[in-house]
């Protein structure tokens, strides 16, 4: 039986009628239309589906609808800088061509977002052990660590 | 050599805004009003006959809008290299995944549910897997008995399967031959002979195969893929279906990553028939482990080579018989690889006597497919390899042993095709230099380093198809119609950049319709590294058409002869000067 949950995704209050086996994936791309958070796999090795809940990174399609009740989540969608604009990782990954076919992008994004919040000092060791739950096949990894390196570059002066 | 200002430049990829705000719509992200959820019922048998379907059960559920099987889809058969495909199992299923049964409902979770209600009865047959067993003259299984008698799909196929009668289950046999490869291996010092396999991999792209049909009011079909070679899938499904080509309209969203796997046409049939039968949008999304099945992986090679050397290096003859195991339908590349990873074993090296038999061959293992170079590699990891072993049993240093065979300008390779512009020789000089290859690689900690060098060709297919439509706005920005597909290699940038480049304005000023037969023209689609080259020089082409008829109407008017003028930022100046827009 359908149960009702409160979240709030990207500042806005969502009700939502869920499945106790619908995911979150699920709930933000086929309730919500939230579709700039991917599916690749749907057990959790992709990462392509990475949001944040209560500001802790989370692959989404490993989380269930029911446990995400009274949560905040943020995604890909609910990202921005200051002045509504960009948010440096975007940008960072424009300017460093950390994009190719862009499917990983999103849970890429996050998942550096979720460091930088927690760690804005980080070292490429930990961007890169921050990243290792997220697989891309295009780009060969260096280009997005340098971006995600660049970003927290731009966050510390300001940007 | 022309100066450029755009081309040749880091300029920034046109399609990333959309990709780093989650705005960038792919295939599977498309939701359409009354769209049903396809799933499909699979083998769970590598050969069988299938004896009964009983899907009364699934019909019942309320939600469950139409149950398909093999009598309920066209009986012609699909595919790119031969027509050997069903879209839902005929009588028999050739490997662990065939579509035999499939379901259109309101919600992804009735389809799941109608497939555990349909009851399929087989009787397992015997089965190949060994791709050399499956090759032989007497394989313990024909899996297509009636292989003779499919359409081939493509002229070169035609050819090349009528050369191997006494093996039944190989698709195409490839064959090249030079001198005498027998005098080549009696002349020589040394006769060296080696086995190289290489597995099966699954291209893995991060976005599952989707399928998403929209029936029209007038029996056309508008189809959203994840694949690429959208146009010639289009005619495909034409032919399939019965109707006109210009009654199949195919649209490509971003796709999310090819590496080759897009090449096959991934039972879009099956959404067709189900949209069809109900009337209404059907999608169909694998699930990863479908992908593995039923996406196509890369083809395992096996390869001897056999070479024979003078004690100074000097090839003088070399044999290579390969085997591309493929599964149980040839699909795009099993055919097309048999001949295409070839080039690999052509283009680098002076060779007089010279024996390559490559043969693609079904097994019942699932089907195979390119990835990322069309078999090139895989012969080029035999080759290389296999020339450090002769420069190891003969004493030679390993980049000099290449450095003697290489082809040189002018030179004509084995298969008769003069060879221009070879850079090879400066590459491998520099490349050992730089990578000090001489001097042995200090140990770090636990790890170990080691160093090689091996020298790689790779061609492009040809002939090949390309068009290009350029459309000036009345705020003079360029709209660029073309056929070249964006997997992330960054196709869509390219063409951006020559647009820009030709009529002299920023890329911001360049707009890239999408990609959409109903308005993008004719080109073969995203494989064999072709797009910049062709793509690219039918919009190079199409902005010069544009660019002529824009001067002779300018010229008209302003008394000038068009070939006085040109255009830059906008404007049109007679050349050297600044003049009316």
């Amino acid at each position: 039986m359908k149960q009702l949950i409160k979240l709030k995704v990207n500042g806005v209050v969502e009700e939502v009628f869920v499945e106790p086996w619908w995911s979150l994936a699920y709930v933000l791309r086929e309730v919500l239309n939230l579709t700039g958070t991917k599916v690749g796999c749907e057990t959790g090795n992709c990462g392509t589906c990475t949001v944040l809940v209560d500001g802790k990174v989370v692959k989404s399609c490993l989380l269930l609808a029911p446990k995400a009740n009274r949560k905040e989540i943020v995604t890909i969608e609910g990202l921005t800088g200051k002045d509504g604009g960009l948010h440096p990782l975007q940008e960072a990954f424009i300017e460093h061509f950390a994009v190719q076919c862009g499917y990983c992008t999103p849970g890429m994004i996050m998942a550096a977002k979720a460091l930088l919040d927690e760690n804005p000092n980080s070292t490429e060791e930990e961007v890169r052990a921050a990243l290792s739950g997220n697989l891309c096949r295009c780009t060969g990894y260096v280009k997005i660590v340098e971006a995600v390196l660049a970003a927290e570059e731009k966050i510390k002066i300001g940007g | 050599m022309a100066e450029f200002r755009v081309l040749g430049k880091s300029v920034t990829r046109v399609d990333t805004l959309e990709k780093v705000t989650g705005k960038a719509v792919y295939c599977t992200d498309i939701k359409l009003p009354r769209m049903l959820y396809a799933k499909v019922l699979r083998s769970p048998y590598p050969h069988a006959r299938v004896i009964s379907i009983d899907t009364t059960k699934a019909e019942q559920l309320p939600e469950v809008k139409c149950v398909i099987t093999g009598k309920d889809v066209p009986q012609k058969k699909y595919g790119s290299v031969v027509r050997d495909a069903s879209t839902l199992a005929q009588d028999v299923v050739r490997s662990v995944g065939e579509p035999v049964a499939a379901v259109a409902a309101e919600t992804i979770e009735a389809a799941e549910e109608a497939l555990e209600l349909i009851d399929i009865k087989y009787d397992p047959l015997p089965t190949v897997f060994d791709p050399e067993e499956a090759a032989s003259t007497k394989p313990p299984v024909i899996i297509h008995p009636d292989l003779f008698n499919y359409e081939p799909a493509s002229s070169f196929f035609k050819l090349e399967r009528l050369q191997d009668f006494d093996r039944p289950n190989v698709i195409t046999h490839f064959k090249i031959r030079r001198g005498d490869i027998e005098k080549g291996f009696q002349e020589s010092d040394l006769v060296m002979e080696n086995r190289f396999t290489t597995a099966r991999v699954q291209h893995c792209a991060l976005e599952l195969q989707v399928a998403l049909v929209q029936p029209g009011a007038d029996g056309s079909l508008t189809i959203w893929i994840s694949l690429t070679m959208m146009h010639p899938a289009r005619i495909e499904f034409s032919r399939l279906f019965d109707l006109p080509v210009a009654k199949v309209r195919t649209i490509q969203p971003y796709v999310g990553g090819s590496f080759g796997r897009s090449a096959t046409r991934s039972e879009i049939p099956i959404a067709v028939t189900l949209a069809l039968k109900t009337g209404r949008p059907v999608k169909h999304v694998f699930t990863r482990e479908e992908v593995f099945y039923r996406a196509g992986n890369r083809i395992p090679f096996t390869i001897d080579i056999k070479d024979g050397v003078k004690k100074d290096g000097t090839l003088v003859g070399r044999e290579m018989n390969i085997i591309l195991g493929g599964g149980g339908s040839a699909e795009f590349t099993v055919g097309l690889v048999a001949r295409n990873c070839a080039f690999g074993a052509v283009g680098t090296y002076r060779i007089p006597n010279f024996k390559l038999d490559s043969r693609g061959v079904y097994t019942n293992n699932p089907i195979a497919t390119g990835f990322r170079g069309l078999g090139s590699p895989e012969l080029l990891f035999a080759i290389e390899s296999h020339m450090d072993m002769l420069a190891e049993k003969l004493g030679i240093d390993p980049v000099e042993i290449r450095r003697k065979n290489i082809l040189r300008e002018g030179e004509a390779n084995v298969t008769g095709e003069i060879t221009h512009s070879i850079g090879v020789e400066e590459c491998l000089s520099r490349t050992a230099e730089r990578i000090k290859l001489s001097e042995k690689p200090e140990a770090d900690g636990v790890w170990r380093r080691g160093k090689g060098i091996a020298l790689s060709n790779k061609y492009t297919l040809a002939p090949s198809t390309a068009s290009a439509r350029v459309e000036i706005t009345e705020n003079e920005d360029i709209v660029i119609y073309h056929g070249a597909e964006e997997v992330g290699q960054g196709a869509h940038t390219v063409m951006a950049q020559i647009v820009a480049e030709e009529f002299g304005v920023s890329i911001n000023k360049v707009k890239t319709a999408s990609l959409d037969t109903s308005h993008t023209p004719f080109d073969s689609g995203a494989y064999s590294s072709r797009q910049t080259y062709w793509s690219g020089n039918a919009v190079r082409l199409a902005c010069q058409d544009a660019k002529r008829q824009l001067f002779e109407k300018v010229g008209q008017s302003l008394g000038v002869s068009p070939d006085d003028l040109e255009i830059r930022e906008g404007w049109f100046t007679q050349k050297g000067w600044l003049t009316k827009r």
